[in-house]
Parts: C-alpha cells; structure tokens; sequence
C-alpha cells in the first residue's frame, strides 16, 4: 500500500484528536466528580443550604471542566483544521 | 455461533421502503403483555380481605412503587405517574425472565425494545417539564452555565437515552452470550442452571429495577 | 506474505484480547473494594450479616456490567466473520477493543466506591437500608454511562460497512476513535463514582434528606460527564464525518 506524507500526517491528526479528547477527559472527570461529592456530603450536613452548595458545586464544576473544553477544542482543532 | 446472526425477520415493502419486523421479538413481547394481563386480571378479579396469591403479589409490587414514587415526586404528581412507573417495570421483569424458559428469548435482548422504552421515557420526562415549568423557564435551563453551551447541554440529555437503552441491552445480551457459550462448551451439563439463575433472575431484576429508577428520577429531575 | 483475511482476522482476534482484558480490570478491582468494606463493615457489626451481603452482591452484580459490555464485545470480535472485509476493518477492529476496554476501567472502579461505601452505610445506618440501596443502585448506574458510550462506539466501528479502498489517514481516524472515548471513559467514570459514594455516605449520615441529596448527586454526575460526551462527540465525529 503506498502512502502519502499529507494522508500520514492528516492520519496522525486524527488520532492525536482521539487522545487529546480522550486523555483531556480523564482528569475533569475524576475532578468535578470529586466536586460533586464533596457537595452531596455538604447537603447532607446542612441541608437548608443545598442552593447555595449547588451553586458553588456548579461554578467550581465549570472551572474544572475548562481544561476538557480545551481538549475539545484542541481535537477540533486537529480534526478540521490540520 | 448463528444464534446471533440469524434473526427471523418479516420484511414489508411500504412505497419506497423496506419496513422490517423482528417477528421473534415481537411475538415475545406479545407473550409478556399477554402475561400480564392474565396476572392483572387474576389479581384484580376477586379483591377480598384475606388475599390470593395474586393480589399479594400485586399488592406487594404497587405499594413498594408507590412509596418509590412518592420520594422522588410530589404527592399529586405521584397519582399521575405511579401507573407507568410501576408497569413499566413489571413489564421489564416479565421481559428479563422470559429467557429462562427454553425455546423464549428475552425481548430485551434486542435492542430496538430498550430502546423505544427509552425514548418513551425521554418524551414524558420532557413532556412533564414544559407542563409544569412552562416552556421559557424550560428552555432556560439549557443555557446554564453559559448560552453558547446550548448544543453541549442538548446533547447530553440525548445521550441519557443512549446510556439507559444500552444499559439493558448490554446486560441482557451479555447474559444470553454468557449462557450460550458456557452451554457449548461444557455440553449443557451443570453449569448453566446456575448461570441462568444469576444472569436471568438475578442481573434481570437488578437491571430492571434501575431502568424504572432511571426513568423516574429523569421525570422527576425536569419536573422540580 | 499477508493477505486482507489473515490481517482482519488477526486484529480481530487482538481487539477481543484487549477489550475483555482491559475492561475485566475495573470491574475487578471495584468488587474488589466492595467486598473489602463489606468484610471491614462485618467486623463492627456482625449482627446485619445478611443485609450486608444482600448489598454487597447488588453492588457487585452493578459493578460487573461494565465487564459484561466488555465481554459482549470480545465475543462479538472473536466470532465475527472477516471473510470480504476490506483492510480498514482491522483498524476498526483495534479502536473498538481499545474502546470498550478503557472505558470499562472507570465506571468498573467507580461502581465498586459507590456500593462499597453502601455497604459502610448499612452498617451505619441500618434503617434506612431501602434508600441506602435505591441510591446506590442510582449512583452506580449512572456511573456506568461512560462505559456504555464506550460500548456504543464499539458496536458502531464493528458493524459499520467500510469501503473498500480508502487512505491510511481514515484508519487512524477509527483507531483514534476508540482511543477517544476509551480513555475519555476513564476520568468521569471514577468521577461519578465518588460523588455516588459521597452522596450515599450523606444519606447514611442524615437519612431524613434523600431526596435533596439525589438531586444533587444527579447534576453533579451529570456534570462531571460532560467530558465523557465530548470525547463521545469527538469519536463519533472520526468514524461518521472523516
């Protein structure tokens, strides 16, 4: 099979948006997940405060979540653009 | 292994398109709604102060439904939606046991079952949140955090149905593979009552019970 | 000198190992931390031994079907036919063996906290053992999503018809595909996994308030998948549009 230098680079593209995505999702994950525990434990304790605490969960959620928005930008970056 | 490549199919042509049946899947699912009105019937048919067998089933399955219902949606809200909650799972245990007997195989071993529960769940949780939220307050919802995450947040609510469909499919499928391998290779001799104790009693009532749980707390998550 | 059969044929066979041997590990080590905490639970209060074990085998019967996707997927690959499929199938082969056995590894290990602290729960709190295990049932399956869209991408680069010539670049995109939501599995899996078993340590706490609890494990989880459905978007967005 003969392969072309552009095809193998816009190749490696591909999977390196496949890892970027993939990859990029592992540590927001374990992070907001730990957010939202953290959370519920709270509710738990004080439970007339539950707007409040889902308030801070989702701010601080959304802060996490940035780095697995840049991720998804990076792999659609190297989807479309490359 | 042409167990799973070779499914009955009926096939009708409607103008331009091929319309396919999944003929075994349908004649199971008909076994099980006839099953089910048998047993409604039976339970229903002489109500008296010291039950049939029947009627305490019955009894049993509504009332621990009802109480289910009721902690996660509000008391007038429990009378709307109780009956589909609690059918919805005797229809899915019925489904998830019928596999047990020889010669049946589960509705729900083909994906097109859990999938159309699914979407029927999907279609009155949301139906329940514009009813009651009132269509702006509703769409609002989907702006949050930010507006531009719209298409994020619309996607996310369409792969609930995937995960709750594919949940149910997945076990159920992977029980029958379970059972079918273990069966030929040590020549259906002790093992696959056991296995058929675990994957279809066991794992089918568990994966029942959630698919039922899932589709109220999604109800109840649009309708608070 | 090898010829397409024997090439699909053996990343076929290569896809099944990986997808049950990558995909046994989560769920494993998740039983694993159950019936540990289960057994520490039993020292204090030998007297609910029966609830106890009750719990610990729902947990873990949860906890297995990541693994069960898994093996779907492996028995699927080991039986499939390759006779007719053109080279990029065995791409497509690789990427959903990756696929389905890294995301397994999340939700399994997630799964496994979740019922694990259920099990503390119980021992705590052993009242409130319904809503202890309608919650623990809750948490867990919605921890399990993650591998469920590792499933989903699987099914969809097995029986995907693919053409029969195409550049190397597409290939790399299937396997790319897999990698994606494999790896991107892992992280909300975990993630949920310990927001369930806070949530279900909360209700052991403060049985009273279970509802207000659920409520926010739910939009907690919820969130703490958004990763997951965009690695799930960037995968399907490799195997349709590309």
């Amino acid at each position: 099979m003969e392969i072309s230098g552009p095809d193998f680079i816009k190749g490696l593209a591909f999977l390196g948006a496949g890892l970027a995505m993939g990859l990029g999702a592992i540590g927001p994950g374990v992070g907001e997940g730990f957010a939202a525990g953290k959370a519920c434990e709270a509710v738990g304790r004080k439970p007339e405060e539950a707007g409040l605490l889902t308030r801070t969960m989702l701010v601080g959620q959304a802060v996490s979540e940035s780095t697995g928005i840049y991720a998804l930008v990076v792999a659609l970056l190297l989807l479309f653009v490359v | 292994m042409e167990d799973f490549s070779n499914i009955p199919q009926f096939t009708l042509r409607l103008f331009n398109f091929n319309v396919d049946f999944n003929t075994e899947t349908i004649i199971m699912t008909w076994i099980v709604m006839g099953l089910l009105i048998v047993f409604g019937f039976l339970a229903t048919r002489k109500v008296s102060f010291i039950p049939n067998p029947f009627q305490v089933v019955g009894e049993l399955l509504v009332t621990a439904f009802y109480d289910l219902t009721k902690d996660a949606l509000d008391e007038d809200m429990t009378k709307k939606y109780f009956p589909i909650i609690c059918s919805l799972f005797m229809f899915l245990l019925l489904c998830n046991w019928l596999g047990i007997i020889p010669k049946l195989s589960e509705p729900t071993k083909d994906l097109n079952t859990p999938l159309s529960l699914g979407i029927l769940g999907f279609l009155i949780a949301h139906y329940s949140g514009i009813k009651t939220k009132g269509f702006i307050k509703y769409a609002k919802e989907y702006c949050d955090p930010i507006f531009f995450m719209a298409p994020l947040n619309i996607i996310g609510e369409l792969a609930k149905v995937v995960s709750i469909s594919f949940r149910l499919y997945g076990n159920i499928m992977g029980g029958a593979i379970i059972i079918i391998v273990v069966s030929h290779l040590v020549y259906s001799l002790i093992l696959p009552p056991f296995l058929i104790m675990f994957f279809g009693i066991f794992v089918g009532s568990i994966q029942a019970f959630v698919f039922t749980m899932l589709t109220l707390v999604y109800i109840s998550l649009q309708v608070k | 000198m090898l010829d397409v059969f024997s090439y699909v044929k053996a990343c076929s066979l290569v896809g099944a190992g990986l997808a049950i041997g990558l995909g046994a590990i989560g769920s494993a080590i998740g039983e694993g931390l159950t019936a540990g905490k289960a057994n520490e639970t039993l020292s204090y209060r030998p007297e609910l031994a029966g609830e106890i074990l009750k719990t610990m085998l729902v947990g873990q019967a949860v906890a297995e079907s990541a693994a069960i996707f898994a093996l779907v997927v492996a028995m699927l690959m080991f039986f499939t036919n390759p006779v007719g499929k053109p080279l990029l199938a065995a791409w497509a082969f690789l990427g959903s063996g990756l696929g389905m056995g890294l995301s397994a590894i999340g939700s399994g290990i997630g799964s496994g906290f979740v019922s694990a602290t259920a099990c503390e729960g119980i021992g705590r709190q052993p009242a409130a053992k319904s809503a202890i295990n309608s919650l623990m049932l809750i948490g867990a399956s919605i921890t399990q999503s993650t591998a469920i869209y590792g499933f989903l991408v699987s099914l969809m680069l097995l029986f995907i018809g693919f053409p029969e010539s195409a550049d190397i670049s597409r290939s790399f995109a299937l396997l790319g595909a897999g990698l994606s939501t494999g790896f991107g599995g892992i992280g909300p899996g975990i993630g949920e996994g310990l927001t369930g078993s806070f949530a279900v340590t909360a209700v052991a706490r403060n049985p009273e308030q279970v509802s207000k609890v659920t409520r926010t494990m739910l939009v907690g989880q919820a969130i703490a998948e958004s990763t997951g459905i965009y690695a799930l978007i960037v995968a399907l967005l490799l195997i349709m549009v590309v």
